[in-house]
């Protein structure tokens, strides 16, 4: 049996796209978390039963958050490599 | 079909089939003899009972009886002895040539997943008159550690037609408690007619209950309720209604409207239910045509599906023709892989080391 190398370096590159994909699914969760909130908010201040108290608290429509463009491309890790 | 597989299937089917056929046998020779026997004791039990009424003396006879009950109740019945055979001598050894990180346990349940699955509120486990498991399948999938189970929960309720057969049947007794209480004045108050209502043990769920680890770890519970079990779903966990959940909407139309999802936190319930997975509870729900009640509590996946499929079933009036025969059981080992990978909880994006 051959004795390769034990290379740390490559756990490390899997340990790193591990985290990113965490990341990447925090971000997307808290993003929808966050629309689900504002379309409950929506309906609630033109809902008949709420409509009063909406409006007599001055609450206004939220708007769902979209990323941008640049927003929505692989982060750069490349630094990390330096 | 491996060489090694078919082999042991074919040598498994001819040991099968023999034992089946001389079962069969002794199953006929059952039904015509214990079976009479058993509904002749019971006749007997209820002419002594009422005829000891009359002469007390008579009621020794039940000792007699009692003795010939618990003489016919070691006679096994054949049906379940060819059952036993299949699960306990049969299945394991398939198990162990089909899937061999497998481990098959013919009956049992997790009763500490079944607990923490929040599923459940405290009082369930002490109000049930029992929960049945079966066919309980334990291993690891891709590394992935999985417990599956066939379960079923039963209950007692009332039977109102034999409650109103048993409440003619008192109206009828009365005279004669009345006489018996005229003649047996210094025996004091031994009431012999007693008014009730009769109870039966009904089986009211039976699924399949699925607990693996999880393939994101997370702090906290998530629960998906069915909207239509949760309605009558008197059992539900006491935790739910409790000030520490929520509920949540899911940014999908068969869930939202299918399911209430309740969670301990927001945030952390749409981290745990990703679009994927939700593609994969819904392909579920369309497909199956059921709806399982899931729950996500640390680290941890907990699902039931409701359905009357019936693992590794077993018929004495089948007959074992060769390796064929095991295909169904073949195919239901594999169908949890399958479940594991359709959830794709084999796909870790997060470990530990």
């Amino acid at each position: 049996m051959k004795n390769y190398l034990d290379l740390k370096s490559f756990e490390n590159m899997i340990q790193l796209q591990r985290t990113l994909r965490v990341m990447e699914e925090q971000i997307n969760s808290a993003i929808r978390a966050y629309n689900s909130n504002v379309l409950v908010l929506n309906d609630k201040i033109v809902s008949i039963s709420t409509i009063v108290l909406a409006a007599y608290l001055e609450y206004q429509p939220a708007i769902c958050f979209e990323a941008r463009e640049s927003e929505n491309s692989d982060p750069n890790v490349s630094f990390l490599f330096r | 079909m491996e060489h090694q597989l078919f082999q042991l299937l074919e040598t498994t089917a001819t040991q099968l089939e023999k034992k089946r056929i001389r079962l069969k046998r002794f199953y006929g020779l059952y039904n015509l003899t214990i079976l009479p026997l058993n509904f002749l004791l019971q006749i007997a039990t209820v002419v002594v009972v009422v005829g000891g009424i009359f002469f007390p003396p008579f009621w020794l006879w039940l000792i007699l009886l009692f003795v010939v009950y618990i003489g016919l109740s070691f006679v096994p019945h054949p049906k379940e002895s060819y059952h036993d055979y299949v699960k306990e001598d049969v299945l394991p050894q398939i198990f162990k040539e089909v899937h061999p990180n497998y481990e098959y346990h013919p009956f049992g349940i997790n009763n500490e997943a079944l607990s923490n699955s929040g599923f459940f509120n405290k009082s369930f486990f002490r109000n049930n008159v029992f929960i049945h498991g079966e066919d309980r399948v334990t291993g690891i999938v891709d590394n992935v550690t999985v417990d599956f189970t066939e379960v079923a929960f039963y209950r007692k309720d009332i039977n109102w037609l034999k409650s109103f057969g048993g409440f003619i049947l008192a109206i009828l007794l009365f005279p004669i408690a009345i006489l018996h209480g005229l003649f047996n004045q210094e025996d004091g108050v031994q009431p012999i007619v007693e008014f009730g209502f009769v109870r039966d043990t009904i089986k009211y769920y039976r699924g399949l209950f699925l607990y693996a680890n999880f393939n994101k770890s997370f702090e906290g519970d998530v629960i998906l309720i069915p909207k239509k079990l949760e309605s009558n779903w008197d059992k539900f966990s006491d935790a739910v209604f409790g000030s520490s959940y929520s509920k949540m909407e899911i940014d999908n139309h068969t869930v939202s409207s299918n399911y209430s999802v309740y969670t301990t936190n927001a945030q952390m319930a749409y981290y745990v239910l990703s679009p994927s997975l939700i593609n994969s509870i819904v392909q579920i729900i369309e497909t199956e045509k059921v709806h399982p009640m899931i729950s996500f509590r640390s680290g941890k996946m907990y699902m039931t599906i409701p359905w009357d499929r019936d693992y590794f079933s077993v018929d004495i009036n089948e007959p074992v023709n060769g390796a064929a025969y095991f295909t169904n059981y073949i195919e239901d080992i594999k169908s949890f892989e399958k479940i594991i990978k359709h959830l794709k909880l084999d796909v870790k994006i997060w470990s530990k080391s």
